[in-house]
């Protein structure tokens, strides 16, 4: 497996180029925007390992086509304004080819726009806003589109944890609401009860008053389309109360720290997931990030180390068919690249979207299980 | 469903509780030295991770607690040593924004030195569950209760019956008198505010038990719900902040069961707009220290309301020199300004200078509502919200030309300010900092729950940027067409501005500010004029919206949010209140300091809240002077 990986990434920029002359050639430089402070740097600051990590590795092993990669990290903390700002920069930078980022979509957006305009490729590891990959066709993301998802929580609710009828509880921004209510209308055509859909604002610390009404409609199972900071707190109410509805949750629930968080009352949730550190064939990164930064790689992580991955491959694959490296060169690299093995499964954009398939895990014993496995 | 209710009313005694415990620490504050003390939230979240951080040196929860407490009680005074001693004699808007700054300073601090994932807390009475009916109550909420109780109840006993209590109590109606009947004054303040940091910390840690978890950005709602509590309750009254808290907590559990979750926040903060409207001075506040000047009329100085006295004595206006440049200055700098583009700068340069002129068009408008009128605003940001989704809605439906979307945005802004003015007529100095601090937050969750109109979180993308019909179709689409529509924007709203303070209207504006009792009584209607300036305030802000709109070209309520409303109001200050040149040279600094600061990376925002500490120590009246 490993032998594997290496044959399909790193190994093939070895042969290809000579690593000697990695530090000579020109840089080849993207820019990365992200949240590295303020209300989501727990997010972003996962980005910003993830990239640099890459950085190293690949700088270690040659550069791209004998050129060095580098980053240049602007923060926006998901404010708009902000994102907009940095995007002129990178735009007015001749040097950068292409732009990763951001976190938030409203961030992303409000950069989108500016990116499309100069016609500078932009791949954001996260942002699932539908209308994201409107702006153009500069836009691209690493995650599935909500259709695909849904299918899969409908499957993880009816199927998985058995349910004729379900509470969704969503978290109030644009991605949860839109998984909130894909999922509702997939359950639904299904023939699914869904028996009460509500929202958790993005300052709710507080769920007792949606557990109360759970008690009361006694659903078969709960869905949280929420991150794991605000799931850890309803799981932890949820069991207090002493309601044992078993409760599924999006893949944004895919996360170490949600176990840290909410012990007990987490046990037996499952989750769909794009990156499983456990999976043996994601070893090699895993380590690599475990042992630089001393954590296990989270789906943030993984993301933003494919985001970067597919676009150095793109800036790769320009360079070794001797094209110019344009930005429009980039972005038609980037979609017309073959499907790539990353860490968060295949990606092949389809107007800026890719399919890939994803696993679903189970806690088990405080620790995530594939769902299907026996262990 | 009577389970769904009691549910709500326990719950609703819990959260009710805790902000108690913080509205009282604020009250205190209050009472004692006439500050309100935005920084509240900020020792919430330093009371938990105090605690985290000893739980992590294993130290037992109890000791942690006690030590986390001291922590906090040791921040207060800091506070008081740090950013309100040296400016006891500066314009008391001054201490007010110096709390905002050391909030920001606190709260980007702790994320660099705990980090930003959320942390478990340790909360062994969490395990003891009781059921009453449907409902359930675990041991923290029995333990919030009883301990915010407790502490009302001792807190009470000690200021009317100890006597460093009643020193404390004579300090803050008469520091005066309370001095030379040999009160230590300076002693009493410090006691106030170590009370206020213990009483913040012992809130936090009932949070992180509550919640399992910690976080740096715990105590902002917190802070925010407990300044709403002590103001529903009546200012510097501390069974007011109890029955604030508790009337809060209940009304918003109720909300959020009966509603849904959406609306918590929504109807907290606009039964307390609602509440005020009838009742200024809160439930169970009296309007007595406001009409006399507060504290400082009381102890010889001409009774005042102004918001530029100083906080020791309201005699002496602060005076300094004042800078300000004439109109047409600024317009001929505005005009050079816009041949930037000529000179090839690079579009980052250009994106930047837009938002500055948006800023400075919005400290514009803020300068004529907080500087010239003396109405403390800081939820201008749902003004400035109103303008951006107006022009978004209409631009993005009717595809109209580039003036109607502007025009769309100014009508807007006005509408809803001569809404929002209302709560607020009946309020001075102080309260109506709280009262448009709630409604920034109403206009913020309204953008974000109104999701038929505003779409909510998904914002509305794609906002066109039409030609202008008026000149014969010219071009807006690009950045330089951009940066030079705002600074022609900014121009007009510059003109506007300037027209309406340096006329009898501005005039009149003053005098309401200098002494508002006083421009009553020589027959000034001063609710017609507050109402004037809220209206013409919102023009502008909506303006400044709309340009925001077509610059992004996307519009979230994320560009909404509680530190616009700080920064907005840092920037009228700085630049000198009711001052014009002062505003665009305040608005402009603080929307480029962001940018300036970028190769700090992860320190930014902290010296932003340094710089600004600073510049309040050392031009309290502002850069260019109070007009």
């Amino acid at each position: 497996m490993f032998a594997k990986l290496l044959g399909a990434g790193a190994l093939a920029a070895l042969i290809a180029v000579s690593p000697a002359n990695a530090q000579d050639g020109e840089p080849i430089t993207f820019g990365f925007l992200g949240p590295f402070t303020g209300q989501f740097a727990a997010n972003g600051q996962r980005f910003e390992e993830a990239a640099k990590l890459f950085v190293e590795q690949t700088n270690a092993a040659g550069g791209i086509a004998g050129r060095p990669l580098v980053i240049e990290f602007e923060d926006d903390r998901g404010d708009p304004l902000q994102a907009a700002n940095i995007a002129q920069r990178f735009v007015s930078n001749d040097d950068i080819v292409a732009a990763i980022g951001s976190f938030t979509s409203t961030a992303s957006m409000a950069a989108g726009e500016i990116f499309a305009n100069a016609k500078m490729p932009q791949v954001s590891p996260t942002s699932s806003h539908p209308d994201y990959t409107k702006i153009s066709e500069y836009q691209f993301r690493m995650p599935n589109t909500q259709d695909i998802v849904a299918g899969l929580n409908a499957e993880l609710i009816m199927e998985k944890l058995g349910a004729e009828s379900v509470a969704i509880a969503y978290f109030q921004d644009d991605w949860g609401i839109f998984v909130g209510d894909a999922t509702s209308a997939e359950v639904k055509e299904r023939g699914g009860d869904v028996v009460l859909l509500e929202a958790m604002t993005p300052q709710a610390r507080d769920f007792r008053s949606m557990i109360t009404k759970i008690r009361a409609l006694q659903p078969d199972a709960i869905f949280l389309a929420s991150h794991y900071q605000v799931s850890s707190i309803f799981l932890q109410q949820l069991r207090q109360a002493g309601l044992d509805i078993p409760v599924g949750g999006a893949d944004s629930l895919y996360n170490p720290e949600l176990i840290n968080l909410a012990g007990d009352a987490v046990e037996d949730f499952i989750t769909s997931a794009y990156f499983f550190p456990d999976d043996p064939s994601k070893a090699a990164f895993t380590e690599a990030y475990e042992a630089k930064y001393g954590r296990k790689p989270d789906q943030w992580s993984a993301f933003a180390y494919d985001a970067v991955a597919i676009t150095a491959e793109a800036a790769k694959v320009l360079l070794e068919a001797g094209e110019e490296l344009t930005r429009e060169n980039m972005r038609n690299a980037i979609d017309d690249l073959p499907p790539f093995d990353g860490v968060t499964g295949t990606t092949d954009f389809v107007n800026g979207t890719p399919r890939k398939p994803m696993t679903l895990l189970q806690v088990r014993d405080g620790e995530y299980k594939l769902l299907e496995s026996d262990s | 469903m009577l389970s769904l209710f009691l549910s709500q009313i326990l719950n609703g005694l819990v959260l009710g509780s805790v902000y108690a415990l913080i509205a009282l620490g604020f009250s205190l504050v209050f009472g004692v030295a006439n500050i309100v003390n935005f920084a509240q939230g900020a020792f919430v979240m330093l009371g938990a991770f105090f605690a985290l951080t000893m739980v992590g040196a294993s130290l037992p929860l109890w000791l942690a607690c006690i030590i986390a407490i001291a922590g906090a009680a040791a921040v207060g005074l800091l506070l008081e040593l740090v950013a309100l001693r040296p400016l006891r004699n500066a314009p008391y808007i001054a201490p007010l924004l110096s709390t905002l700054a050391i909030a920001f300073i606190i709260d980007t601090g702790a994320e660099l030195v705990w980090g930003n994932e959320y942390q478990p807390f340790p909360s062994p009475l969490q395990e003891y569950v009781f059921f009453v009916g449907g409902a359930f109550i675990t041991g923290v909420d029995i333990a919030t209760f009883v301990l915010a109780v407790t502490i009302a109840a001792g807190l009470w006993l000690f200021l009317n019956k100890t006597w460093p209590g009643q020193a404390l109590r004579a300090a803050a109606q008469d520091p005066e008198a309370a001095s030379q009947i040999g009160v230590d004054v300076a002693a009493m303040r410090r006691m106030a505010f170590a009370i206020a940091g213990a009483l913040g910390g012992i809130a936090g840690l009932l949070v992180a038990m509550y919640y399992q978890s910690v976080f740096p950005q715990m105590g902002i709602p917190f802070g925010l719900k407990g300044f709403a509590a002590a103001l529903l309750g009546g200012l510097a009254s501390l069974p007011g902040a109890v029955v604030g808290g508790l009337l809060l907590g209940v009304f918003e559990s109720l909300a959020s069961g009966y509603l849904g979750e959406g609306y918590r926040d929504l109807a907290a903060f606009t039964v307390l707009l609602l509440v005020i409207v009838f009742r200024p001075n809160g439930i169970l506040g009296s309007g007595k220290l406001d009409a006399m000047g507060g504290a400082a009329g009381a102890s010889g100085g001409i009774p005042t309301t102004s918001i530029i006295a100083s906080l020791a004595g309201a005699t002496a206006r602060v005076r300094s020199r004042t800078l300000e440049a004439p109109t047409f200055v600024l317009l001929i700098a505005f005009a050079a300004l816009a041949f930037l583009p000529l000179a090839g700068v690079s579009g980052y340069i250009l994106q930047v200078g837009a938002s500055c002129a948006i800023f400075a068009m919005l400290a514009v408008s803020l300068t004529i509502l907080s500087g010239s009128a003396g109405v403390i605003s800081i939820g201008h940001a749902a003004l400035y919200g109103v303008g951006a989704y107006a022009a978004a809605l209409v631009g993005t439906r009717y595809g109209v030309p580039m003036e109607l979307m502007v025009i769309s945005g100014a009508f807007a802004g006005a509408a809803i300010g001569a809404i929002v003015a209302i709560p607020t007529l009946k309020l001075t100095g102080h309260a109506v900092a709280l009262a448009t601090l709630a409604i920034g937050q109403v206009g913020y969750l309204t953008f974000l729950n109104w999701i038929d109109v505003t779409r909510g979180p998904m914002g509305i993308p794609g906002v066109p940027r039409p030609d202008v019909a008026i000149l014969f179709g010219l071009s807006t689409n690009s950045v330089a067409a951009q940066y030079v529509q705002s600074l022609v924007l900014l121009s007009i709203v510059v003109v506007i501005a300037a027209t309406f303070i340096n006329s009898p209207v501005g005039r009149t504006w003053r005098a309401i500010r200098e002494d508002r009792v006083a421009a009553h009584g020589a027959g000034v209607p001063v609710s017609g004029y507050i109402i004037a300036a809220f209206v013409i305030s919102g023009m502008l802000a909506g303006i400044a919206g709309a340009q925001f709109a077509t610059l992004q070209q996307f519009v979230s309520p994320d560009s909404f949010i509680l530190d616009v409303n700080i920064i907005l109001i840092s920037m009228v200050v700085l630049g000198g209140l009711g001052n014009i040149t002062g505003a665009v040279i305040g608005g402009a600094i603080l929307a480029l300091l962001p940018e300036l600061l970028r190769d700090i990376d992860h320190f930014r925002m902290m010296a932003y809240g340094f710089i600004l500490l600073i510049l309040l120590r050392f031009r309290p009246q502002g850069l260019m002077g109070v007009k």
